[in-house]
């Protein structure tokens, strides 16, 4: 060492050290003055302040799920009811760790049992991994620390070996289970951990130990069934599952109105349509937290109310009747051979003096299992070519646009035109017949339709001429057709409809094809509107299939009415009574008159109807994709009774019959519907 | 001073002694109260550090100025070492939780090399210092910049090291503990004070980009949650992150404790960390005001006392020394202090002496044992000196 080890003579500049000395603690006083001030503002000066906050409570309001509503038929039968189930339940705090969950499902896994079935892989490494999260972080490797968010957990999750999971006990298993509920709950959401099989023994149990299990509670959850079986299954609809929760596509008005994620909401059909009567008020509980966000008691404030209940318009009786008649008839359409292509039928039957609807029913044959299915819905959400069926809106249109007056007779002849093939009465090919518009809905005749439309299009038939008309005469009739709810939504209170499909181009020769119902499609059901209209006197009456909604009794029997549906009346047809006469008159000649279409199908009835038959040139739809656009014919009915008085209107759709086949099992089947609906009268 | 001069025949300074061992039942009396569990153990833990601690301030009392000044470049090639051998054989569970990269695991024992790094450091710009103030007799502004220079070699690699770990709160203590023996050292106000007015711009052009333009300083290789301190520590009630939630929880329970606390062992508001970093809030809470302040007046007896032995000492080595480690205490505390108050940003820095921790501790007693070798050694005949005549080493 160079420097000198022994002291110096003295120094003629003196030492900097003691100054500076002193300056550091000079400023060593000053920070801790401030220190200490600004200890006094935050303990003496907002001291207070900051006591109220620890001291201050906040309340959280927990809802709880109460019954759905009931749904029940005209007759007051439960169709669908709900069956209680006893519970365990957990709320989630809104601090609460997975640690700390795994603590309350370890002991809770003590007390019950759980279904280990639906526990998968994923969800034991869950709870694997929150359970060891230390000796998980010792398996990371360095990259995979710098992960974050749902990488770094996946990254976790894979350093779970089989081994590990294979070391986990039974009873470790039932806490993976009720693991895995308690972490997929919401914060402040009660979820259901057990709601199935839930034993005496193992409510007891948990009862007991409340206090020591934050957030667990016993409650009662429903479960809906269906006493009628799958009576009207698919327009009852369904709810979504506690999972399941509220659909994510209206999620934020579901939110709004004060829903729960997991609460369950009809999805489909009149659950979904009726949502809000069927919902009911939730119970609401009070909890109480401190500012660590933990619970300290918990109040009910409201005790909820049970949702209310739908009465359907349909006789569940009648509906199942109509349904055997349509398994029937589809059976037998199969095993005619006149009907390969047919794998559906339609009847829609409904009150045309209120639009309430009698018998939905629809049935389907599942092309793998051959299995005949309930396809109820698809009387308002499929569409098919309707035929003649639709010409008595033809008719009342040519007189709405003044085409056509009372009682006026027209030719009917094969239509030629340049370049086409001729068009022509189905009874009458070759001939000149004058008819009047009674006897073309009677025998439909095509010609006089055509005619018609013609006419409404500014045009004239000049043989082996040009078609001239003016295009407007499309919408025109979309239009005249629209008042009778062909092409249009029929209203009914069911969510989901069709408003059929529209033929695609507007040459002038398809303007004729439409006058005879062989352009446009239309549902089952917008048939059936349309013939009510008729029937009614021009009325357009909105279907429904719920009459009243109705609260619920103490006993928990059906309770007093809360709201009565009036019929919705849409439009009214601009028609004279006398030209609405002719069509009904038409309509009846149809059944009672030797050449009307379905007089042979009627003969001898006990009931007095009017209809109109329907065959309608059309190409294949349906499943099997190497068929679609085979030739096929639709069969069609549309009809009500008594024709004096009506009472139920009818639309019977039997889709993609064989090309040849002509009317028959559609009117069978009516007359068969109608019958069975005056016996049940009698 | 002349008080001072009568307690020449004490080789024991029974005064720091004293601040240590009130220090210590803080320590263990908080800690009891605050552990979140195994109180008895952890407690029993800190005392068993303490132990270990005092064991460690006899042995290096018996270091005499020649000694340490001979040490100084192997503690400071140690330290670096370790320093250097942790970035390879960091503790991993650690790294997860943390994101630090300073903790070695032997078992169930874990030591940060950093503690221990800060009492070598204080040695190495000791002799440093003087031996650059023995060679430049007539310093000017020249041979000052050559000790700044050479200061900051010494301070570069372990700082380096020490910004790779990631440990923002330690670099801040190296750098204090600079900044204090640059103050010290004697070098001129004509460079001191440019040089305080130029790092004070730089604070705040650096706060400018910070709450202004933060992907200039990322680019820079800043991290993101370095911001986040500043974040809640500016805005602590709009953060949701985990420090923000710290602060709030902190103040609150500091707050609530009014002026003479709720009572010991009574806790109701949860403080993450409390018997760590966030001990004071504890106390604050517990003893309120006048708790607070006691224990922050033993932290100002015990560096009052490590002044008072500096200005005993006469020695310019020793001077250094004792200034560093000064300079460390203080800003620990002050950093501790500050930010469970949310008077600075969050920083994991522990309360000296009485935060849980074994490396921490054991790493101040080291610091205290260089202190207290001074009296311990320093000879009578030095005081015949004239009273402002420091000497060399």
């Amino acid at each position: 060492m160079k420097e000198p080890k022994k002291k110096k003579g003295k120094k003629a500049k003196k030492s900097h050290i003691p100054f500076r000395l002193n300056l550091l603690f000079f400023f060593v006083f000053v920070f801790f003055a401030i220190l200490v001030m600004r200890l006094g503002v935050l303990q003496i000066v907002m001291g207070e302040e900051f006591e109220l906050q620890v001291k201050r409570t906040d309340k959280t309001t927990i809802t709880g799920s109460v019954p759905r509503g009931m749904i029940y038929d005209a007759q007051g039968k439960i169709l669908v009811g709900n069956d209680a189930m006893q519970a365990i339940t957990y709320t989630r705090g809104a601090t609460v760790s997975g640690e700390d969950m795994i603590k309350i499902s370890d002991s809770l896994s003590q007390f019950i049992t759980m279904d280990l079935e639906t526990v998968t892989e994923r969800d034991y490494k869950d709870f694997w991994t929150a359970k060891n999260s230390d000796k998980i972080t010792e398996r990371l490797s360095d990259s995979e620390k710098t992960l974050d968010g749902s990488e770094a957990y996946e990254a976790q999750l894979a350093k779970v070996t089989d081994a590990d999971l294979a070391t986990l006990t039974d009873q470790e298993k039932t806490s993976a289970a009720i693991y895995k509920r308690m972490n997929g709950a919401y914060a402040l959401t009660t979820t259901y951990i057990k709601n199935k099989d839930v034993t005496d023994t193992e409510i007891a149990e948990v009862s007991e130990r409340l206090a020591d299990l934050p957030g667990v509670g016993t409650a009662t959850d429903w479960v809906r069934n269906y006493p009628e079986g799958d009576l009207l299954k698919s327009i009852l609809g369904s709810v979504t599952s506690e999972k399941e929760g509220l659909p994510n596509d209206q999620l934020a008005g579901f939110l709004a109105k004060g829903y729960a994620r997991n609460d369950r909401v009809g999805k489909s059909y009149l659950e979904k349509q009726y949502e809000q009567v069927l919902s009911g008020t939730k119970s609401e509980s009070e909890s109480e937290t401190n500012a660590n966000g933990e619970v300290i008691k918990t109040l009910e404030k409201y005790k909820g109310e049970s949702g209310d209940n739908l009465v359907l318009t349909i006789d569940s009786n009648f509906q199942a009747k109509v349904d055997n008649l349509v398994i029937d008839y589809l059976k037998q359409a199969k095993s005619s051979g006149k009907y390969v292509l047919t794998d559906r039928l339609f009847v829609v039957a409904m009150n045309p003096q209120n639009g309430e609807i009698l018998a939905l029913s629809g049935k389907k044959i599942n092309q793998e299992t051959g299995e005949i299915e309930d396809y109820a819905i698809g009387t308002f959400t499929t569409a098919y070519g309707m035929g003649s069926a639709v010409k008595g809106a033809t008719v009342l249109s040519g007189y709405m646009d003044g085409a056509l007056n009372v009682g006026d007779t027209i030719v009917d002849e094969p239509l030629v035109f340049k370049g086409s093939a001729p068009k022509a009465s189905f009874f009458n090919r070759n001939g000149r017949i004058a008819i009047n518009d009674i006897d073309a809905l009677e025998r439909s005749s095509n010609v006089y339709m055509m005619k018609t439309v013609i006419k409404m299009g500014g045009g004239s038939y000049v043989p082996n001429g040009n078609l001239n008309i003016d295009l407007d005469v499309f919408s025109k009739l979309r239009n005249y057709f629209g008042e009778f709810g062909l092409g249009r939504k029929t209203g009914i209170d069911l969510p989901g409809e069709q408003i059929g499909v529209p033929g695609g181009s507007t040459e002038a020769g398809k303007a004729l094809d439409f006058a005879i119902g062989q352009y446009d499609s239309y549902t089952p059901l917008q048939m059936a509107q349309y013939v009510s209209t008729i029937a009614n006197g021009g009325y357009r009456i909105a279907p429904r299939v719920v009459k009243e909604v109705r609260g619920t009794n103490p006993d928990g029997s059906l309770g007093p009415v809360k709201t009565t549906f009036e019929p919705k009346i849409l439009n009214k047809l601009n028609v004279t009574p006398e030209e609405l006469n002719q069509v009904q008159q038409g309509f009846y000649n149809v059944a009672h008159r030797p050449l009307g279409t379905a007089y042979s199908s009627f003969v001898g009835a006990d009931f007095d109807l009017a209809a109109k038959t329907g065959t309608d040139e059309a190409f294949y739809d349906g499943e099997i994709d190497s068929l679609k656009g085979s030739p096929v014919t639709n069969v069609t009915f549309v009809g009500y009774a008594p024709s004096d008085n009506p009472e139920i209107a009818l639309s019977v759709v039997v889709p993609w019959a064989n090309q040849t086949t002509l009317s028959g099992i559609n009117n069978d089947l009516a007359r068969a519907v109608f019958e069975t609906y005056f016996q049940g009268k009698k | 001073m002349s008080s001072n001069e009568s307690s020449q025949d004490s080789k024991i300074d029974y005064g720091i002694i004293l601040s240590l061992i009130m220090l210590c039942i803080v320590s263990l009396t908080s800690i009891y109260a605050a552990a979140p569990s195994n109180k008895l153990r952890l407690t029993l833990m800190q005392l068993a550090f303490y132990i270990v601690g005092a064991i460690a301030i006899i042995v290096i009392m018996q270091f005499d100025s020649e000694q340490l000044w001979k040490i100084a470049p192997y503690a400071y090639l140690l330290g670096i070492i370790l320093l250097i051998l942790v970035l390879i054989f960091y503790d991993r569970a650690t790294y997860a939780a943390s994101g630090g990269k300073s903790w070695f695991r032997f078992g169930s024992v874990s030591f940060q090399p950093s503690e221990v790094m800060k009492s070598a450091l204080i040695l190495m710009l000791a002799r440093v210092i003087t031996k650059h103030n023995s060679q430049n007799r007539m310093r000017n502004v020249k041979s000052d910049f050559i000790l700044l220079a050479k200061m900051a070699g010494v301070m570069f690699v372990p700082m380096l090291l020490i910004q790779l770990q990631g440990d923002l709160g330690t670099v801040l203590v190296f750098l204090a503990i600079a900044i204090g023996m640059v103050l010290m050292s004697g070098i001129t106000w004509k460079i001191l004070v440019p040089a305080f007015g130029s790092v004070a711009g730089v604070l705040g052009t650096a706060f400018y980009f910070v709450l202004y333009n933060r992907n200039f300083l990322i680019k820079l290789g800043f991290k993101n949650y370095q911001f986040d301190r500043i974040d809640s520590w500016l805005r602590p009630y709009s953060d949701t992150s985990s420090k923000g939630y710290q602060l709030v929880q902190s103040m609150k329970a500091i707050g609530s404790g009014k002026i003479s606390g709720k009572h010991y062992m009574v806790s109701e508001v949860h403080v993450p960390e409390r018997h760590t970093d966030f001990i004071f809030s504890s106390i604050g809470e517990s003893f309120g005001f006048i708790g607070g302040c006691v224990v922050l007046f033993l932290f100002f007896l015990l560096i009052y006392q490590l002044i008072r032995v500096c200005f005993d000492s006469k020695n310019e080595f020793y001077a250094y020394i004792c200034t560093g480690v000064i300079m460390m205490v203080l800003f620990h505390v002050l950093e501790n202090v500050g930010m469970t108050i949310g008077l600075l940003p969050i920083t994991g820095i522990p309360l000296p002496f009485v935060s849980y921790g074994g490396s921490s501790l054991l790493g101040n007693m080291i610091a205290i044992g260089m202190v207290m070798s001074m009296r311990y050694h320093h000879k009578s005949y030095m005081f015949s000196e004239q009273e402002r005549d420091f000497k060399r080493k």
